[in-house]
Formats: C-alpha cells, sequence, structure tokens
C-alpha cells in the first residue's frame, strides 16, 4: 500500500497559496516536496515536507489550459529534487467538493513533467496531487516503476485530522453504525479504513483495544513481548485465570477481545518490543502508547512524529507521601506532529527522565488499578474518535489531559495555560521520515 | 545544538567518518566501525556519541550498536533504545559534559571498557 501524509500546516500553506488569484491564469499550481519510507510488505509513506509555490511571472498565458509553467518553473522543482533528493509532486487544486480526478489535460500533460523531474532524483518518489475542498486524490511515480501507481491513503496530519481512505468499496454493515450515527456521515468509512497501533496491551491497551473493537476498528497493529501473570488480572480487561496459568501472550488476548466483538479485523499481533519491529509501526494513521517509563514515551514520540502519525499517550501513577492517603493520579496526551510535543507541554522534562534512570523512588511493579485505567482509556479514544470525526468541530489544539482518581475529575492540565512556545523547536519538519545524516 | 567548530575538527580529524544528525532536539554523532579498546569483543562496532543530557537522563551518553563484552562486566542498562531508527545498547556510566571537549566526552566513557 502507499500512503501520502501531509502535516496539518503545510496543507494549510498549500491551499492559501494555491487558492489565490492569478493574473491571467485560470488556476494556480505548485509542487511539494516529499521524503519516503518503506513500510512492511513493499509498503510505502510518503511525507509531506515542504511546498513551493509558482511565482506569477513562470505562468505561461494559454487560454487552453487551466494552467501552464514554464520550464523554469520545472527546472526549480529539479534543482531541489537533485540537490535534497526529495521527491517532488505536482499539486493543484479542483475547487469542488468531494473526490478529485485527474483531467485528461492533466493526465497528458503532467506525467512528462513529473518524469523530467524523476531523472534529476530517480531514487525519490514523485506524482501528482489534486486537492478539492475536502478531498484529495494522487498518484505516484515509484523508484524502479514506469508508471503512476494509485495512492490509497491520504491523510492531512493535524487538528482536525483528515484520513481520505482510497478503497471506497469497503463493505459498512451500516446497522453496526447506527448508534453513532451522529459522528458524521463518513465516520463509519474512516473507522473502518483507519490503521491503528497500540503499544502495551496491559492495564490500559487492553481497555483501548476493547473500545475501538466496539467503535468498529477494523485494522489494528498490537505490538507487546509480555505474557500474561496472575498480577496481571486485575486491570487486565479480556485476561482470564487460564491466560495467566498457560502464559497467553498479552498480544493474543487483545486479539481474542478484538475479534470476538469484530471477527473481520485485520490484526497484525507483534508479540516484540515496538522497537525491534518498528518498519510495522509506521502503517498506522494513528498511535496508542500505554507504556510505563518516561523514556518509551520519548522513544514512541520519536518514532511517531518522525512517520507523521497522532500519538495518544495515557498513564497512571499512584504517590504516597507520610501518612497521607495514596493519590493517583494519570495523563492523556495527544502528541500531534506538527503541534506542541510532550517535552513542549512540560509533561516530559530531563528532571523526570533522569529521575527514572537513577531509580528514584519507590522501586518495584508500579500500582495500576482497572477503573483508573478504564477512564484514561476511554478517554484516549474518546480524543481519537474526534480527532479522526471531527464531530465536535472543536478539537484544534494541545490535548493534555489531567486525571485526578481520588476526586473523580479529569480536566485540561493547568499547564496548558501557561506554555511558552506555541511552536514545538524539537521536531522540525525536516527531520521527518528516514533519517539524515550529514558527513562532517 | 551548535557545537564549537575546533572541537568538530577535533573529532573528524580522529574519526575521519563520522557522522551527525538530529533527532528531537538532541544531535549525536555516529561513529561506524569504531576499534574498541583491547580486551573488548568485538574489536569494532558502530557508536553514537549523544554529548548532552539524553533523553534516558543520563547527562551524556555512548551507544553502541551491539553490547559489547570487557575486561570488567558492565550494567547494560539501556538495551535496544531506538534512536535515529536504530537499535542501541549502552551501559550505566556518568559522564557530566560541562567544560569538557568532545573528543574527551567520548574517551571518558570508554573508560568503563578499559577498568
Amino acid at each position: 500500500m502507499i500512503a501520502l501524509r501531509i502535516p496539518r500546516q503545510i496543507e494549510r500553506e498549500m491551499r492559501e497559496s494555491l487558492m489565490r488569484p492569478h493574473p491571467f491564469a485560470a488556476e494556480r499550481v505548485g509542487f511539494v516536496f516529499t521524503k519516503w519510507s518503506r513500510s512492511k510488505d513493499g509498503g510505502k509513506i510518503i511525507l509531506v515536507c515542504g511546498y513551493e509555490s509558482i511565482p506569477d511571472d513562470d505562468y505561461i498565458n494559454d487560454p487552453n489550459v487551466g494552467a501552464r509553467i514554464n520550464s523554469a518553473a520545472i527546472r526549480r522543482a529539479m534543482q531541489r529534487a537533485l540537490t535534497t533528493r526529495e521527491g517532488a509532486f505536482h499539486v493543484h487544486v479542483h475547487d469542488h467538493g468531494g473526490a478529485p480526478g485527474p483531467s485528461y489535460t492533466d493526465r497528458q500533460e503532467l506525467r512528462p513533467v513529473m518524469q523530467s523531474i524523476r531523472n534529476a532524483s530517480p531514487n525519490a518518489v514523485h506524482g501528482l496531487l489534486i486537492l478539492s475542498r475536502d478531498a484529495a486524490w494522487a498518484e505516484a511515480l515509484v523508484p524502479g516503476c514506469q508508471s503512476l501507481q494509485g495512492i490509497e491513503n491520504i491523510s492531512v496530519v493535524g487538528f482536525p485530522m483528515v484520513v481520505l481512505i482510497g478503497d471506497s468499496a469497503l463493505p459498512i454493515e451500516t446497522d453496526r453504525f447506527s448508534r453513532q450515527s451522529f459522528l458524521g456521515a463518513s465516520a463509519a468509512q474512516i473507522i473502518i479504513g483507519c490503521h491503528v497501533g497500540i503499544i502495551g496491551l496491559g492495564g490500559g491497551g487492553s481497555h483501548i483495544a476493547q473500545q475501538l473493537a466496539h467503535v468498529g476498528f477494523s485494522r489494528f497493529s498490537i505490538f507487546d513481548n509480555d505474557t500474561v501473570e496472575s498480577s496481571n488480572l486485575n486491570r487486565l480487561v479480556g485476561g482470564t485465570h487460564s491466560d495467566a496459568k498457560k502464559r497467553t501472550p498479552k498480544v493474543s488476548v487483545a486479539a481474542r477481545l478484538i475479534k470476538g466483538v469484530n471477527p473481520g479485523a485485520h490484526i497484525e499481533k507483534v508479540k516484540s518490543r515496538w522497537q525491534d519491529a518498528a518498519e510495522r509501526l509506521r502503517d498506522c494513521d494513528i498511535v496508542f502508547g500505554c507504556v510505563d517509563s518516561y523514556a518509551e514515551r520519548r522513544d514512541i514520540e520519536i518514532a511517531t512524529r518522525r512517520y507523521l502519525m497522532p500519538y495518544l499517550d495515557i498513564g497512571l501513577d499512584v504517590h504516597q507521601a507520610g501518612i497521607e492517603p495514596p493519590r493517583m493520579a494519570g495523563q492523556v496526551i495527544l502528541s500531534m506532529p506538527g503541534e506542541l510535543c510532550m517535552s513542549c507541554l512540560g509533561f516530559l522534562t530531563e528532571t523526570k527522565l533522569s529521575r527514572e534512570a537513577e531509580r528514584y523512588g519507590a522501586a518495584g511493579p508500579r500500582p495500576q488499578v482497572v477503573w483508573a485505567n478504564a477512564v484514561l482509556a476511554s478517554s484516549a479514544v474518546g480524543i481519537a474518535i474526534d480527532l479522526l470525526t471531527d464531530w465536535t468541530h472543536s478539537l484544534r489544539g494541545p490535548v493534555y489531559l489531567s486525571y485526578d482518581s481520588n476526586t473523580g475529575t479529569i480536566q485540561p492540565h493547568k499547564r496548558l495555560q501557561f506554555l511558552e512556545n506555541q511552536r514545538c523547536p524539537h521536531f522540525p519538519l525536516s527531520q521527518l521520515g528516514d533519517p539524515t545524516l550529514s558527513r562532517l | 545544538m551548535q557545537f564549537p567548530s575546533e572541537q568538530i575538527e577535533e573529532l573528524k580529524a580522529a574519526f575521519p567518518t563520522v557522522f551527525s544528525a538530529e533527532e528531537g532536539g538532541t544531535v549525536y554523532f555516529l561513529i561506524p566501525e569504531f576499534q574498541l579498546p583491547p580486551g573488548s569483543s568485538p574489536i569494532a562496532v558502530d557508536v553514537l556519541l549523544c554529548p548532552t543530557a539524553d533523553r534516558h537522563g543520563y547527562p551524556s551518553r555512548l551507544f553502541f550498536a551491539q553490547q559489547v563484552q570487557s575486561p570488567k562486566p558492565l550494567n547494560w542498562n539501556t538495551n535496544g533504545v531506538r534512536i535515529l531508527e536504530r537499535n542501541w545498547y549502552a551501559y550505566s556510566w556518568k559522564v557530566t559534559q560541562q567544560g569538557l571537549r568532545l573528543i574527551q566526552i567520548l574517551a571518558l566513557h570508554l573508560k568503563a571498557l578499559q577498568t
């Protein structure tokens, strides 16, 4: 499968630029620049990392077509592709609602342009991208392949998130979604087509897997190298006494849970650390993390930002100081590529990481309980549904929820009022995709 | 983060094949096929120097592409951490980088393998 992911900030810049009137051309065109990575089974993830508009003077006055650009504009795109080894996609807008498609002229005239750019940078993925008001169409020229290939999955990653699933023939059992029709006309299609990753299938992840299956999600990659023990049974949804006895892998318990609700679900069970199967994570449209350590959260955030996947983190801690009753608190954070990261939000700090490294504080297994995990997991699932369907029309910025189990409250974290940065300095778009090593 | 050019040159002079890369706001230096001190096994391995606070709480860190056997057993407490889309391994060894040059930070981390 080929997937194209566009950061919301570039999509916005692109639309604003392309919708400006031109002195004589009927429409505007531009180039987006891309990096690509392999995913599992020969799939490709194409990541948009930049956009360049075409200056007014580089348009040729030709009333027979919407826009025609001169060779200087094409040479500039070739030059950037040659210098940076990025791919280039010719982009323009069809100003209507619904799925766009290439016109006869687009097909005839743009393919030679893309072939020329490919000659400059043969190992990159080039192509054509057409945006409508609410959808997109794209084809890609991948290395070693002579013909353009359709891109099945196009997403705009940001607030709001848009996942345009190419395979509109996905069967939808309408009755299955009837009680959640308020999510929107296309919600069922989005939910069925969305590929979810869950890292950690313990107390938090098992709840998330179960709830996503109920909501109707059908494509899962689930990661956990652990097996069920009797100490897990106080919170592992779906885990049984027999699983603990047989040391059933947690991914198998989660898969059984999902299949019980949604027998047609496609589940990739990865019974290893996600770091040892990182390519499999890249296919996901959204990732849930239910891990114990701050360091691992940071590692997941880095991996998900690199490949433009929103990351929803949940975590719970129980603290006890002196003779006071224990305090149980947790968080739900959405780390959205292109937006503030967990360090910007003040959640991941050097102090926390270094204390963790020194095994500061109480050692031994962390206390976890089913009811608090359920609150955090439910909140994370709710945020994911809102992000994907935009049913509230209100999810437009950072999500950092603070949970206080002692008082039974979950609310936006007070740090959100005092954020220093409006833009994340830690994850620039130049670091998308596979790492670039510079020879000193 | 920017490092003084003379420190970069010094590193380059010692290891002509050194690369740099940035991830999550941290700069790393990759030295391919680094020759380890005598008594280590294997004798050469890719290493990744993180000269500033790493994301696991150390003030600086030296990561290895695999665990290394040394005359004195070390506490390999970071195993398979994902950096720059590769898995890396590191022993617990604290080197506070304040006032040290890049090459000195590297040397002090390697001391653990020699003791």
